[in-house]
Parts: structure tokens; sequence; C-alpha cells
């Protein structure tokens, strides 16, 4: 592909690998928006969820959310990575094959779980919800990846690696080990799964995960393009390069101790959370370094920022990322977070990074580089500003629809009278309608997002449709000179060196993000001696783990919690506050991260059985204004008795204590267990066939929770609360 | 013992010597960025992104 002459290098860079990837980027950004404006009529009118099973909010939440990381901004990523690498390294891939089995791959992936989260694999948890085969599929795409990468770098013509590649280098490494140890499950067949981590830690290695997988795959690769877009689309230099390597390696360093803010106020050791709010709130000194870094780099160019599309999107980008690592911080501050957590206004806070960093960054690269590789000029610049406008206003009416509901929502929870000392809004669906008008602003704010996207998509097409030069362009043929040979091509003994500085750079990396993971995660790893044990809590009956399957399979998580903090509105709504020891046999926890619905650790033993039947089938039946869906297949589907013992015995593999003889009389145990639920349905009214049918297990299920512990300072006044509360 | 160790262990001194030898690491790193004789290598890194250009505009 390259031959020498004198320094002088031709070097032939592969464009049609990055081609495909912008092609993805395109396709999968509109499947993953029109799921988000999908979930959100679902939560405005709940007819949306049309009652099918694979349609409803608690399937295609999740979808959305790994179709937007995952998809989206994931083949983004790649297309921008391998674009920017070839020219940063004056080299091409290492290996075409190896490109093409990652791009391929990586959309077999997709497929894959478009195909199997509707239809309930999950192993339900948050943005990792895929089953135990795709997770390793997506592991050995990522080696693949990984190969690729740092097989370039070892090719390289430049012996500096630009401050962009640091970035990506830092997301190479650490989302391979975020997915890898979250992932971590025990198979019971071939599509389901439980993690190998229970109650508290499985909760903390989730939002280990989950915070750092907005930090390493929504944020760094992606200001790693900011370092390589900005500058080249400004034609200036980063403001200051010194800022770029102390905003890499604090960023690096303080991102993975931040995960525990998500579980503020939770059953969680205090010391843990505390650290996760130090860090997070130090988050925004490198934070900020960066972003101002970026906007400096536009100085004495701003004027071009009105005519250029790809500095208007660019910049307007690292705007939203200035603004959403301020809120993050902020929303990590302990007292902020006791009224913004499990409210909208997180969603609010996520789509400020995701549509405002991450889809705008995206669109400028974007603009930036379509005309540029097939060689053509865009179609229409009006459409482009049209698209700039719609996407900007659609954002603004999302975020500000969230901080509305979201704050509203958190101040109703926590409201309680000053002479009586009840809840004001004793009734959870009370603080439901009140802001079911945002869910209509937030849907309409993602309709533009939508269109918005929609309109690049068609500028696009027409662009590349009036190029007939596309495929010249394929491999880009350019003479580089080469500062790693003298003449012969071969790296002189100095500069063997230098070769070997990536290798230490990236063990650097790795020990900065093992530094955190190591302090916070390990005390909880002992957890035999650091969880305490409580002798009332027993593992869940063979019935009720099938229920929670339901549960899990029906995505409830997304919509309710299971995590009652220590604040008196939550002891007076939901009773005494969660105890780390009461999940300790979850595989997966299930605390949650949003209450649409009311939160359910102790709704166990609160509603007769009929109450839940009913509620599944019509939800409205019970508590009138309720958002949920219907679920009435729930009253057809049989429960999987075959896997029973199976999982049990997972479970057994798990440290769950079932003894041999639970699991040898498990199918027995559960027939009889759903006999006693349906006879209670039977004197309503139900037919007796109900019995073997999903809706019993799941009632199984919900009865039992938050019934093991007893505690002293229950007293009756909370039972007289209790009873007016609904949904 | 081990819990016992945990639970009552208040570990003060822990936090307080790393975050003195991660404030000692980051003030020494934030000297040796921004020493003074190293101008030029910076301006040379921040042009990486031009290089390529600059080549090809000689073809």
């Amino acid at each position: 592909m390259s031959k020498t002459t004198s320094n002088m290098v031709e070097v032939s860079y592969d464009n049609k690998v990055v081609k495909a990837f912008i092609q993805a980027t395109l396709l999968w950004g509109f499947v993953a928006m029109l799921l988000g404006v999908t979930i959100a009529l679902q939560l405005a009118n709940f007819n949306f969820n049309f009652d099918l099973p694979w349609l409803t909010f608690g399937r295609l939440r999740p979808l959305h959310t790994n179709a937007a990381i995952f998809a989206f901004v994931g083949n983004g990523m790649f297309a921008g990575v391998y674009y920017s690498l070839q020219r940063l390294l004056k080299a091409r891939l290492f290996n075409d094959t190896l490109s093409w089995i990652h791009f391929w791959g990586w959309q077999l992936i997709i497929v894959a779980a478009a195909v199997t989260i509707p239809f309930g694999f999950s192993q339900g948890k948050e943005y990792a919800e895929l089953e135990w085969p795709i997770d390793i599929a997506i592991t050995l795409i990522w080696v693949v990846f990984a190969v690729n990468f740092f097989g370039t770098i070892k090719k390289r013509r430049e012996k500096h690696i630009y401050v962009a590649i640091w970035f990506y280098i830092a997301t190479v490494v650490t989302v391979a080990l975020l997915h890898v140890v979250n992932s971590i499950s025990l198979p019971v067949s071939f599509m389901k799964s439980y993690s190998f981590f229970a109650g508290a830690q499985d909760a903390l290695i989730q939002w280990w995960y989950g915070h750092n997988a907005v930090a390493f795959f929504l944020t760094t690769p992606i200001l790693g393009l900011m370092y390589y877009f900005v500058p080249k689309a400004a034609n200036r230099p980063v403001y200051s390069y010194r800022l770029s390597i102390i905003h890499f390696w604090s960023l690096v360093f303080i991102y993975i101790w931040a995960g525990p803010h998500h579980l503020l106020y939770t059953a969680l050791p205090e010391w843990v959370q505390t650290v996760g709010m130090a860090f997070s709130v130090a988050l925004w000194a490198p934070s900020w370094g960066g972003m101002i870094n970026g906007l400096l780099t536009l100085r004495g160019r701003w004027d071009k920022v009105k005519t250029d599309h790809t500095l208007k999107f660019l910049a307007t980008a690292v705007t939203f990322y200035g603004m959403s690592t301020f809120e993050g911080p902020l929303l990590s501050i302990k007292s902020i977070n006791a009224v913004a957590h499990f409210t909208d206004w997180i969603v609010g806070h996520v789509h400020a990074g995701t549509i405002g960093w991450n889809y705008m960054l995206t669109a400028g690269m974007l603009y930036y580089l379509v005309p540029k590789l097939w060689k053509a000029e865009l179609y229409s610049p009006k459409l482009a500003n049209l698209q700039f406008w719609l996407a900007t206003f659609g954002l603004v009416l999302y975020i500000v629809s969230m901080w509305v509901a979201g704050i509203t929502q958190g101040m109703m929870w926590m409201a309680v009278s000053p002479e009586s000392g009840n809840l004001i809004y004793p009734h959870f669906i009370e603080t439901v309608t009140q802001i079911v008008p945002m869910y209509w602003v937030r849907a309409i704010g993602g309709i533009l997002v939508l269109t918005s996207f929609g309109i690049m998509i068609y500028n696009f097409w027409k662009t590349i449709k009036s190029s007939n030069r596309g495929s010249e362009m394929d491999n880009e043929v350019a003479q580089v000179t080469s500062n790693m040979d003298q003449g012969t091509g071969k790296p002189k003994k100095a500069h063997q060196a230098l070769e070997g500085l990536p290798a230490i750079f990236t063990i650097l990396v790795f020990l900065s993000v093992i530094v955190g993971t190591i302090i916070e995660l390990a005390p909880t790893f002992l957890a035999s001696s650091y969880i305490e044990k409580s002798e009332d809590v027993t593992p869940y009956t063979p019935l009720e783990l099938l229920g929670r399957d339901v549960y899990i399979k029906e995505g409830c998580y997304t919509c309710h919690s299971q995590m009652i903090r220590p604040m008196v509105n939550e002891k007076l709504r939901y009773g005494h506050p969660s105890h780390i020891s009461e999940s300790i046999y979850d595989h997966p926890f299930q605390w949650g991260s949003r209450r649409i619905g009311p939160d359910l650790a102790r709704v166990g033993g609160k509603y007769p059985h009929m109450w839940h039947y009913r509620h599944m089938v019509n939800p409205r039946e019970m508590t009138p204004g309720s958002i949920m869906p219907n679920y009435p297949w729930l009253i057809k589907n049989r429960y999987n008795l075959k896997q029973l013992q199976t999982k049990m015995k997972v479970m057994v593999s798990l440290g769950v204590p079932y003894t041999e003889e639970e699991i040898a009389s498990a199918v027995a145990d559960a027939t009889s267990q759903a006999e006693e639920i349906t006879e209670s349905l039977v004197e309503g009214g139900i037919p007796a066939k109900i019995q073997d049918k999903e809706v019993v297990a799941l009632i199984a299920y919900l009865q039992r929770l938050g019934t093991d512990m007893q505690f002293e300072d229950e007293d009756e006044s909370d039972e007289s609360i209790n009873e007016g509360e609904g949904e | 013992m081990k819990s016992q160790v945990f639970t009552e262990f208040t570990l003060t001194m822990l936090p307080a010597t790393g975050l003195f030898l991660f404030l000692l690491l980051f003030i020494a790193a934030l000297v040796w960025v921004f020493r003074k004789d190293s101008n030029k290598f910076y301006e040379q890194l921040e042009q990486i992104p031009f290089n390529e250009d600059q080549i090809r505009d000689q073809q």
C-alpha cells in the first residue's frame, strides 16, 4: 500500500470503511431517535404501547438507550476514530480485513440487540441488558478494534502521538475493562443468565460501569474527535496543547471514581457515596478545562461559526458539553441529588449530553467528512441550517420540560405537612398526572430532534447522489513525511524506544483507571465480612424466582425502583428504608434509577393478589390516571417450569443457599404456591386456569418484596398512610 | 475479625495520605507540562493534524 522514497512516503488511507461507518451512523441514529420518540409518546399516553409486548415501554426503553449509545454514537465514533487515526499517524489502518470484521461484527451485534431486547431477553442491568452470547460477541469485536487500532499505532510514521489518540486509547482500554467485569454472569440457557454479582455489589459494579460508559464511550472518544475536528474545521491548532495534557490525565483519573453518585442515599456504605460525590464535584475542573480548550480554539473564527455548518455544530456541541458537565457534578451533590434522583431531571441531563454533545458533535464531524469523502459539494446549506435550528430548539424543549417535570415531581414527593407530619401528596399518581403535560412537550422536542436528523440524512443522501466520483476516494493516496525512519523505512534505534511509548502510555492509562476501581470496589468484594447477612433474609421461593424473571423480562426496573432512601418522606410513603442485606440474593440487583411509578421495595403484602391481577390487566382500573401499559399477555403466557431447577442450580453456584431438597421439590413447590395465589383470584371470579400463567408468578414475586425483615420502628401509622397510595 | 476492621477502623490517615500524594503528583505534572523550555515541543505537537495537508499541497 505504501512505498518509501527518501523520507517521503506514499500512503493510501482507507476511506471505504470510514464511509461505511458513516452510513451506519445515519441509519442507527435515526432508529435510536425514532425509538426515543416512541417511548416519549408512550409516557405521554399509554395507548402508544398498543398492548403489544414487544412495543411496551419496559422493553423499548432499553433498546433506545442501547441504540443511542452503542449503535449511533458507537458507529459515529468508529468513523471519526478511523478517519483521524490514519491521518494523525500517517498510516493506513493496520489490516483491512480486521476493519471489515469490526464493521460487520458491530452491525450484527446491533441487529442482535434489536431482535432480542424487544422480545424480553434481558440481563436487567441498565445499558448492559444484552444477554451473554451478545456480550461475548461485543468483547470479541472490541478486541478486533483494539488490534486494528494498536496495530495502526505500531506502523505509524509520526513518532508523536497526538492528544486525540490518547483519548482513543483511554476508550479502547477502559471500555474493555468495564464491559468484561460488568457482564460477568452465569448462563442458565442460550439466552438467559444471572449476574455474577448480587445486591449492593452488583449495584456498585453496574454504576461503576454505567457511569463510565458515559465517561469512556460518550465522552473520551468524542473529546478525542473534538481535539481533531475542531482544529481542522477552524484551521488553527488547539488553543493550548498543555491544557489538553492536564485535561486528559485528570479526566481519566477522576472519572472512574464518580460511579457511586448514582447510588446516593441508597443502602450502599456511606463512605463510598461520599467518595463518589467528591470525585464528581472534582470533575468540574477537567471537564471545563476541556470545554474551554475547545471553545478557545475557535477564537478569531467566531464569524465563521455563523456560516460554516461544521463549526456551527461543533461549537454548539462543546457548549452543551460545558453545560452538561456543569449539571452533572451539581446533581451529584447529595442535597440536590435528594430532589433530583429518580426524577426526570436526570433524564433531561442525560439528553443534554447525548443530543447536545454527542449528536451535535457527530453532525459537525459528518458535515466535515461527507463532502470530503464523497468529493461532492453539500446539497443544501439551507437544509443544514434548518437541521441545526430544529435540533437546538427541540433539545431546549426537551431539557426545559424535563427540568420542570423533574423538579416538580421531586418536590411533590418530598412535601410533608409541618402540622400533621403527613405527606401532602400521599397518592403517587398525583405526582404523575401533574407532569404528563411536560411529557407531551418532551415528545414534541424529541420529534423536532428526530426530524432534524431526518433532514441531515436527506441532505447527505442528495450530496452523495450528486457525486459520481465517490469510489475514487475509497483509497485516498497522500504523500507524507515520515519522521519514524531515515531512508530505509526502518525505525532508528532511538525511535524504537519512542515506539515503545504508546505501550507505556497505555499501561499508565490502565493504572489511572484501576486505582479508583480497586479502592471503590475491593471492599465490597469482601462482602461476606462487609455486608452483614440477616437471618431473616431467605432466598426467593421457586415461583417467586420465576416471577422475578418476568419482572426483568418486562423491564419493570425502567419505571420502578426497589430502594427506599433514608428520608422522612420516603419512610412515610414506602416504609422503612431499604437495608443492604435485603437484596443480598438479588442476581441482578433491581434498585432501579427512575420512579415513573412508585418504589416497590416494600410492595409485598400491601395490596391483595386480586389488586395486582386487575392492575396488570388494566392499571387504570385500580389507579385512575395511571400511565402504566396494560399487560394482557401476562394472563395468557405460561411461566417456564422446565428451566426452574437449572435456574436454582445456577443460583446455588452464585452463592444463593438453596438446598438439594428445595431444588428437587421446586416444581411441586412452585405449583403449590401458584395454587394458593390462584385460589384467592378464583374467589374474585378469575378462572382457575390462570394458575400456570406469568401473572401468578409475578404476583408471587411482588408479594414477597420487602417482607423478609421486620423493623422495630414500624408502627400502624405507616399502614394508614400507605393505604392511600396507588398506581 | 475482618468485618470488625472494616466497620470500626476509621482509616482517616489513608484518604488523607492518598489526597496528599495525588495532589503532589498533580502539581508535579502541572509544573512539568508548563515548564518554559518546552514551548517548541508543544508547538510541534499541536501542528500534527495539519502536517498531512501541507504535504499534500506540495504534491
